[in-house]
């Protein structure tokens, strides 16, 4: 048994959230992710027949996506106009939402216990749901953000 | 930030008391501020740091920097100065006129014990802010 374990804090397997648009070379490195969450939900298909007491079910299509918080750094958020032939740098996390840009996006989820290599999860997908939120008594911004994926995940 | 609470406590005018440069270390087991009543000493500013939101990147933590500078006088107990309560006003207004960039929150806590026949006062700054 080798549990997936990402380590805060440790550069080499720490969760860690990629975005490129066609062009880049290294992409958007996504800081301060508070939370990852992987959605991979399968409609499922129902029917009845007469001569059973139960429902059939088939799994069909998946709808897939990938939501997260972080906390606004404003550099990765607005994009910073000093970074070259990057264009997802460039433009930030709110200009790829704004632009409606497709994203290959490279999700590492951490190594495992036993201290192998862990998985990296990839795709393409858009950025939604981007709310930044700020409080009195929280004195930074924070933001959910969805990627919605068009088409299959790939784990390597 | 030492050097300049104690340039500001000396703008503010503190009428009977006389404000030292010097850090109130102990001398002889006994603080400064209680051998040379009627002085304000500065102590060194302490500093303090704990993460606001844990990330799971986690070289991109949120912290909360605190900074603490403690400032002690102390006086007759038996005769305290008239002054002493807008002393202790002007003690605790200096929070507000230190700069310290990107601040969230500037607290003061006053305290005050005894120590024979002397009244020691402690006045206690707390700077935060993100790191």
């Amino acid at each position: 048994m080798a549990y997936i374990y990402p380590a805060p804090g440790n550069a080499i397997s720490q969760v860690t959230l990629n975005l490129k648009l066609t062009g880049d070379s290294n992409g958007l490195d996504v800081p301060a992710l508070r939370d990852v969450t992987l959605n991979a939900s399968n409609d499922v298909f129902t029917w009845t027949s007469l001569d059973s007491a139960s429902k059939q079910q088939v799994a069909t299509t998946a709808t897939n996506s990938l939501s997260m918080n972080i906390v606004l750094d404003q550099l990765t958020f607005f994009g910073d106009s000093a970074a070259t032939s990057e264009d997802a740098q460039t433009a930030g996390i709110f200009g790829l939402s704004n632009d409606k840009n497709l994203v290959d996006f490279e999700l590492f989820m951490g190594d495992e216990s036993d201290g192998s290599t862990g998985k990296t999860i990839s795709g393409k997908g858009y950025i939604t749901g981007l709310a930044p939120t700020v409080s009195a008594d929280s004195p930074v911004w924070v933001s959910p953000i969805t990627i919605t994926v068009t088409g299959d995940y790939t784990v390597v | 930030m030492r050097d300049e609470i104690i340039e500001k406590i000396r703008l503010s005018g503190l009428g009977s008391l006389g404000v030292s440069n010097e850090l109130p270390f102990d001398d002889n087991g006994q603080a400064l501020f209680i051998k040379n009543a009627k002085q304000v000493y500065v102590d060194n500013p302490q500093t303090s740091q704990e993460p606001l939101f844990q990330t799971l990147n986690g070289g991109c933590n949120v912290n909360n920097s605190t900074t603490t500078v403690s400032v002690f006088f102390a006086i007759d107990a038996k005769n305290k100065p008239a002054d002493y309560e807008t002393n202790i006003a002007k003690l605790q207004s200096v929070k507000d006129s230190v700069t310290f960039e990107g601040s969230t929150s500037r607290l003061v806590f006053t305290s005050t014990e005894y120590a024979g026949d002397l009244l020691i006062s402690e006045i206690e700054y707390e700077f935060t802010r993100i790191t």
